[in-house]
């Protein structure tokens, strides 16, 4: 697939501004995963793994990295938000599968999934993706909304 | 403009440390050559930056790079592990279903062969079908996307800075699958002195035979963050096995350095049934392994644990099993490992999945569950230095056949098996003597 293909937009600015604010939401909630998990602040429910946080701030580095491109109007920084994406989406996929098994293994009432709590396996890597991807919906609506409502105030309306 | 002084330039050329290397010297001229044919056919554009291209501006990253390794590795064994459990669960329960009927045998040591002999060794190994399967699974995937190829790309520019050759690594990564298959690749590595250095590391990456171990492990001593815990053996394995690289190519090995020149794929999305396919065409060899070699080695197993010099139906603690493994045993006790897992480990030397079926039978004919006697007798710290020597020492006699073959020396296999020996003892060693200082 081709560049032109991508249909990237050619102002980047505002999609710099996008990636700052995903950046620090993942790197702030993986830094309170990673205390809450060695217990420096009060632990909360499905913030107890410590890798995870490690992931999170990886996937944060990756979109950060890609902000001082794109304010420059570098299409390059496009790819970070890719892999940003990609690697948001594959811990989210994991951690869907995670759940399906373990409620499979609860609806089997299996003796060590008997326990089981699905609010345990709602960890920040999954609603994390959640969040990333309705505020990205939410964007690209308002943004095609905004380009449709300017089109009309441009050509005038119609009589 | 002053003229360089070039007396000064040639001795600076002369020095040591900036020979260029002649492979650079030639990729240099080969793309070159490359470039002037481009000059003349191609028109430059931005509409020629591809996806592929894209993903690789940060996938191939100076910094990124490996952290985004790590987390791809990370999660591939969280996968593994985590999705594999229930469906272990369900083997396990099956198993269990048949031992109820095969129990009832009304001759007490057929029943007592079936039972603990055959069910509990190779039915207990079936258990771990599950994840080896999505192991392989996970491995196909990355493979049929065209990023385990970039992964050897992100770790040459770390395994050239430490005088190693990046195509190495390449077969390294095959070995997460299996050793020999990983001996075998090292033929593409440059240079004698490169490809022996792979041949000697390359059991070191751990197999999908030790997985088994791990799993069972992990999951009994560290069940909050057992998937963590294997992702780290595995972590481990590289490492060691670039330590012990650079101390060969420091020590007995010193040779030429090569550059690696790769051409890297496009990425592709994998299909369905590509990599449904190469999983079945690797994990099915472990079904073989499993009705084959380790069946005889469980009934064989069964046999030294049943009998003793006394004769059949003696107590565990005096049977031939116990003799062979109390002999080994006092070399062990810094381990803290006792005689049952002192003989699982010397059964491990066959295949690494003999290890766990060894100990199941071993426990079995004890007439004690296998997790309860694990807890029993070995310490979390122990049962961590039981996988880091699992991790390290000769992973099956196949491997130790391809080191053979694949070095057409009796003295390098020696060595090979000798020096992974002594390393397992000593770091997992090390991890009891430095654990036990945070731990104990």
């Amino acid at each position: 697939m081709y560049r032109e293909e991508l249909n990237l937009p050619k102002d980047s600015k505002w999609s710099s501004v996008l990636t700052l604010m995903i950046g620090i939401a993942y790197l702030s909630v993986g830094a309170i995963q990673i205390l809450s998990s060695l217990q420096l602040i009060t632990p909360i429910i499905g913030f107890s793994d410590l890798m995870g946080g490690v992931l999170l701030i990886i996937v944060a580095s990756v979109f950060l990295t890609g902000v001082k491109p794109l304010s420059v109007n570098n299409q390059e920084g496009y790819a970070f938000i890719a892999v940003g994406y990609i690697l948001a989406a594959l811990l989210f996929g994991l951690q869907i599968f995670v759940i399906l098994t373990n409620g499979l293994g609860w609806l089997l009432r299996f003796e060590d999934w008997i326990a089981w709590n699905i609010w345990n396996d709602i960890t920040p890597s999954l609603w994390m993706f959640v969040v990333l991807m309705t505020a990205t919906g939410s964007i690209w609506v308002i943004g095609n909304l905004r380009d449709k409502i300017l089109g009309v105030i441009k050509e005038g309306v119609p009589k | 403009m002053t003229p360089p002084d070039d007396s000064k330039m040639e001795s600076e050329l002369l020095e040591p440390e900036d020979e260029i290397d002649p492979q650079i010297i030639l990729a240099d001229e080969r793309y070159e050559v490359i470039g002037q044919i481009l000059c003349e056919v191609y028109e430059p554009g931005h509409g020629k930056w591809i996806l592929s291209d894209m993903l690789d501006r940060v996938l191939l990253h100076r910094y990124l790079g490996l952290p985004i390794f790590l987390v791809t590795m990370w999660a591939m064994f969280h996968f593994t592990f985590e999705i594999s459990l229930v469906f272990m669960e369900m083997i396990t329960q099956f198993f269990a279903w048949i031992g109820t009927y095969t129990s009832q045998i009304p001759i007490p040591l057929l029943a007592s062969l079936v039972t603990d002999g055959i069910l509990g060794g190779v039915g207990f190994i079936l258990t771990f079908v599950p994840p080896i399967f999505f192991l392989y699974l996970a491995i196909s995937i990355l493979e049929d996307t065209g990023y385990l190829s970039r992964a050897a790309f992100v770790m040459d520019r770390f395994m050239m800075k430490m005088g190693l050759h990046g195509r190495s690594f390449i077969p390294l990564l095959l070995g997460f699958g299996c050793s020999v298959a990983a001996i075998m690749a090292a033929r593409t590595v440059d240079g004698e002195s490169n490809r022996l250095t792979t041949i000697l590391v390359s059991p070191l990456m751990s197999c999908a035979g030790r997985l088994p171990i791990y799993i069972l492990i992990a999951g009994v001593f560290f069940p909050t963050i057992a998937g963590t815990v294997v992702f780290l053996m595995y972590m481990l394995g590289i490492v060691m096995a670039i330590i012990v690289a650079i101390i060969f190519k420091k020590t007995i090995l010193r040779a030429e350095s090569s550059s690696m020149l790769m051409e890297l794929s496009q990425y592709q999305i994998p299909t369905a049934h590509g990599s449904f396919r190469h999983m079945w065409d690797r994990g099915v060899l472990f079904i073989k392994t499993a009705g084959t070699y380790l069946l005889v080695g469980s009934i064989i197993m069964w046999v030294l644990s049943a009998f003793g010099p006394a004769g059949l139906g003696v107590p565990i603690d005096e049977s031939f099993a116990a003799i062979l493994g109390r002999l080994f045993e006092p070399i062990f006790v810094p381990l803290g490992f006792s005689w049952q897992v002192v003989t699982g480990l010397i059964f491990g030397f066959l295949a690494k999945e003999a290890v766990i079926q060894s100990l199941a039978i071993v426990y079995a004919v004890g007439g004690i569950g296998l997790e309860t006697a694990l807890i029993a007798s070995l310490s979390p710290l122990a049962a961590f230095a039981l996988m880091v020597f699992v991790l390290l020492y000769v992973p099956c006699l196949a491997t130790v056949g391809a080191v053979r073959k694949e070095t057409g020396s009796w003295k390098w296999t020696g060595f090979s098996v000798a020096y992974q020996l002594v390393l397992a003892y000593i770091v997992a060693l090390l991890v009891v003597i430095i654990g036990g200082m945070f731990f104990v």
